[in-house]
């Protein structure tokens, strides 16, 4: 009985990933008055889904991959901030007692550009964005129009061409610059043909675009159209003759042509005024789209645009000849990502995002009464008779993987440093047969592993009324056999909707990073050499593990794996994670000295890496002592946003099913990219189809742009 | 807080959705509330971060190309000649001889602003095919107004609204009058003028449920005084 006295509704929620969180964190708020009952049920040990991380040797931080997030993400931030208020820690025991003691703005963001047979990393520093994610809006505002972010845009390509204006205006000696073939020599005498004073004009007439956008309907669009192609046209023409040899000028202007190229088609395909938003051009693909309103080839290859690729791991079936982004939401996601973030564009964790998210969540929801089980697999979801008039899910079945000893429940944690974490391992003695489970190296996660001590089968009404379906859509397929056999429309999805598998790798090193020849700040870096494009330093990580000696330098390396590789595997887990071991010591010994000079070309400096278990280890053996990991698991591989496949996604808000409510980053939850932010808000619109809070004006960015 | 639809004696049943997908697009927005209608910001009011107007200026004192300031001039002649039009709406005995009248000055207003800024787009048009400015051109700021005033609206409305809020003079405490609408609607009068913490006025519009679609106008003055400042003009979409 709740508060109330009255039974509680019983809800229960598959899988443990972040938009499940997030639905259990809205059904169990206090407010509800213990309306809801919930009930977790996860597969293995750990919450989390593909962000969960564990704990290995020497306590060193294990992550399915990178996990950086994004200064707009406004309802993620703000879900963490409630959390850490909530639980209340005392600062003089608790290290992490708020938000921000957990999360730091990372403002330096970098892309790698091949350059001949070598690559040049550029570093860029985004300063901090007003107001900090996840807090109050400004009463009566909404930052998120269109118009308000296209206004923004034009505001960076004014100040882009005003920083060339101001360039042109620094005393240099002509003959000089002229020498050394710079652009601004080349700017020093192409003003002296007025070519300048048209930059000023451009800058002009976009500030008058700035107004006209605002009033739009007040103009036939086709004049707009045409002003806006013609300023296009004029900055293009300008950029090809004179800034296409000096590369910092270049990339400025490439980001020039993809903000022009991004009005003109606001403009053409009416994208203010369409009651579809962006999602009016998701059948077209990103570079497509741009190209089609006159982006360059230049631009539409730079570094900004593939690292934007790399970063949301864009290429269909792991196949980099292959990327594959829907225009719509890859420019929602753009436009969100460098015009409406808040502090910082990038923000890192001060641990790993299991034992600084899901680990206070868990504190957090047990204390609301939230139950948890663990080692339960869900096997199929049951509906009602075919013709019932009122589909629903009838009853939930799982193997349960191991049952606990002496039928208490999982204590999930181990505590490092003096916080709750998770370790990479189920804690075995915990286990009926612990023992020889831990000889096993058993893995309950393993996506093969049919482990199953009995099988449980929840009817309705009985033991759920409500159901969260959370687990990710890769494993939809396998655990939801009978809705794909009936649901033609769940079966479109499950082929629609795609994912990639990825592959990570982690170093540690006795060599700090400026050793190795990276003399720039921290920095995340992406649109480098596959199959690791992307690199993140986490030095500033090794004080939250439990070394003899602490490493020098930490870094993690991320990026898709081909479904050719799993293939040829025949999608064994050994074998899939011996190829990704092939290709770390590859990609280190044969790419990395083009961003850490100091370690040479040849052979990668093995005794580099700081073994954390058999310190005996030489060579390129010493790499085995590092961690790596293939995510092929159906529920670990990354969830895509490819072209012409958003109309499939099934919404939380859908009702065909009228008990049982999806969530996920695979939903059709309003921001349907893969990440953090899309599963909190699939989470909360899922938790607002149960119980219709939260409003659904309340989540942010769910309606437009 | 909430209530289920439901409800069998067998089993709970999800409360039907009252819409299963976002709403893209804030001018076809219907779902009232912060989210809902959005106002045309007043034309004079910049945008724009403090760091970006400091970079406008700069490139304004440097040089500034005679067909966008023509562009600009065009513009605001326009909105002149529109306050003109709604200063005699609010003379004596105008509105109330002829409501037929209002709704066909509306629409010359509103055909007259759309020309007229068609013009200001063709002129900047032909300027940013200009390589090089005249040597004689003079230098100086655009054409703009004389004075900026920070405002903000919070608009409550479950239909499209358009807002159109053009000073004439420094408002320090305004106060806006009833806004007379189409003929046999009832006036908008749930307007309010705040100051918020920064100091920045905020205009509060309730627009009723069922209000008749239309443009409703009305002054603005002075508290005290009754000077007039300026006007405001709601159009209320169908």
């Amino acid at each position: 009985m709740n508060d109330s006295g009255e039974k509680p509704i019983e809800v229960a929620i598959i899988g443990g990933g972040c938009a499940s969180m997030t639905a259990a964190y809205e059904l169990s708020k206090p407010e509800h008055d213990g309306r809801y009952h919930v009930t977790v049920y996860q597969m293995g040990w750990r919450l989390g889904g593909k962000a969960a991380s564990g704990r290995g040797p020497s306590d060193r931080i294990e992550e399915h991959g990178l996990h950086i997030w994004l200064g707009f993400y406004e309802n993620a931030f703000r879900m963490v901030r409630e959390c850490y208020e909530a639980l209340d820690r005392d600062p003089s025991t608790h290290r992490f007692t708020r938000w921000d003691d957990v999360f730091f703005p990372a403002p330096h963001v970098g892309v790698a550009e091949r350059n001949g047979d070598s690559w040049d990393a550029w570093t860029a520093y985004f300063p901090p964005g007003e107001g900090y994610p996840g807090g109050p809006m400004r009463d009566g505002e909404s930052p998120l129009s269109l118009q308000t972010i296209a206004v923004r845009a034009i505001d960076l390509v004014k100040t882009l061409m005003l920083g060339l204006e101001r360039a042109r205006t620094q005393p240099v000696d002509p003959d000089s610059a002229a020498t050394n073939g710079s652009a601004l020599a080349q700017m020093l005498k192409l003003s002296s043909r007025g070519l300048l004073t048209s930059v000023a004009a451009l800058v002009e007439a976009l500030s008058l675009f700035q107004v006209i956008l605002q009033t739009l309907p007040t103009y036939p669009s086709n004049i707009v159209l045409k002003f806006i192609e013609t300023i296009a046209h004029s900055a293009r023409t300008m950029m090809v003759d004179w800034l296409v040899k000096d590369e910092d000028f270049a990339r400025r202007w490439e980001i020039i042509d993809l903000v022009l190229a991004i009005l003109v088609g606001t403009v053409r395909h009416n994208l203010l005024f369409d009651p579809r938003g962006l999602d009016a051009i998701n059948d077209y693909e990103c570079r497509e789209w741009l190209k089609m309103n006159g982006a360059t080839e230049r631009a539409l290859d730079c570094a900004f645009v593939r690292g934007l690729y790399d970063l949301a791991l864009a290429y269909e079936d792991g196949d980099a000849s292959r990327p594959g982004l829907a225009a719509g939401q890859a420019i929602r996601g753009s436009l969100r990502m460098f015009f409406t973030y808040r502090g910082g564009l990038f923000w890192k964790m001060r641990g790993s995002m299991g034992d600084l998210v899901f680990a206070p969540l868990y504190e957090l929801l047990k204390s609301r009464g939230v139950s948890f089980k663990f080692f339960h697999k869900l096997t199929n979801v049951g509906l009602s008779e075919p013709g019932d008039p009122h589909s629903h899910v009838n009853r939930l079945s799982f193997d349960v993987q191991a049952n606990i000893r002496n039928a208490a429940s999982y204590e999930p944690f181990i505590t490092v440093n003096g916080i709750d974490a998770w370790p990479a391992r189920p804690l075995y003695e915990q286990l009926e047969d612990g023992s020889i489970l831990a000889n096993a190296d058993w893995d309950p996660e393993a996506f093969a592993d049919s482990r199953s001590v009995e099988n449980l089968e929840l009817k309705v009404g009985a033991d759920f009324d409500f159901v969260v379906l959370g687990c990710s859509v890769g494993a939809i397929p396998y655990v939801c056999p009978e809705i794909v056999a009936r649901d033609n429309r769940w079966l479109e999805m499950t082929k629609r909707v795609k994912t990639v598998a990825t592959q990570a790798c982690q170093l540690w090193m006795n060599r700090p990073v400026n050793e190795l020849g990276w003399f720039e700040d921290p920095v995340t870096l992406s649109a480098f050499e596959k199959p690791f494009d992307t690199w993140a330093d986490m030095t500033y990580l090794a004080g939250e593990e439990s070394w003899d000696e602490t490493p020098q330098s930490i870094a993690y390396f991320c990026g898709v794996l081909p479904d050719t590789v799993i293939n040829a595997h025949a999608s064994s887990q050994e074998g899939c994670d011996e190829a990704v071991r092939g290709y770390a010591v590859s990609f280190l010994s044969q790419e990395m000295h083009h961003l850490w000079p100091g370690i040479g070309t040849g052979e990668f400096p093995w005794e580099s890496l700081q073994a954390s278990v058999d310190t005996s280890q030489q060579g390129v053996g010493r790499f085995d002592t590092q961690y790596w990991r293939a995510n092929i698991n159906p529920t670990d591989r990354y969830v895509l946003a490819l072209p012409g496949s958003l109309e499939y996604r099934i919404s939380p808000l859908d009702n065909t099913y009228d008990n049982m409510t999806v969530a996920g980053d695979w939903t059709d939850c309003g921001f349907n990219e893969g990440c953090v932010e899309a599963a909190v808000m699939s989470g909360r619109l899922a938790a607002h189809s149960i119980s219709q809070w939260p409003p659904l004006e309340d989540i942010i960015g769910y309606d437009y742009p | 807080m909430t209530t289920l639809e439901n409800i069998s004696d067998e089993r709970l049943r999800k409360p039907e959705p009252a819409r299963t997908g976002p709403i893209r697009n804030p001018v076809t927005d219907d779902a009232g509330s912060t989210h809902g209608a959005k106002a045309r910001p007043d034309l004079k009011e910049s945008p724009e971060p403090d760091t970006w107007a400091k970079a406008g200026a700069e490139i304004r004192n440097g040089g500034v190309d005679y067909g966008v300031n023509l562009g600009y001039q065009v513009i605001n002649d326009q909105i002149a000649k529109a306050k003109d039009l709604a200063a005699q709406w609010q003379g004596p005995g105008v509105a109330s001889d002829s409501g037929a009248d209002w709704v066909q000055i509306a629409n010359r207003l509103i055909n007259a602003y759309r020309d007229l800024g068609a013009v200001a787009v063709d002129a900047v048009e032909k300027v940013v095919h200009q390589v090089s400015l005249p040597e004689s051109t003079p230098a100086g700021a655009p054409a703009q107004s004389t004075f900026q005033t920070a405002t903000r609206l919070k608009i409550h409305a479950r239909m499209p609204v358009d807002i159109d809020l053009n000073w004439t003079a420094p408002p320090v405490n305004p106060r806006a009058l009833a806004l007379q609408g189409p003929s046999g609607a009832p006036v908008l009068d749930a307007i309010e003028f705040l100051r918020d913490a920064g100091g920045a006025i905020v205009l509060s519009i309730d627009v009723p449920e069922g209000c008749p679609p239309g443009v409703y106008t009305g002054a603005v003055v002075e508290h005290g005084s009754n000077a007039p400042v300026g006007t405001l003009s709601v159009r209320v979409g169908g």
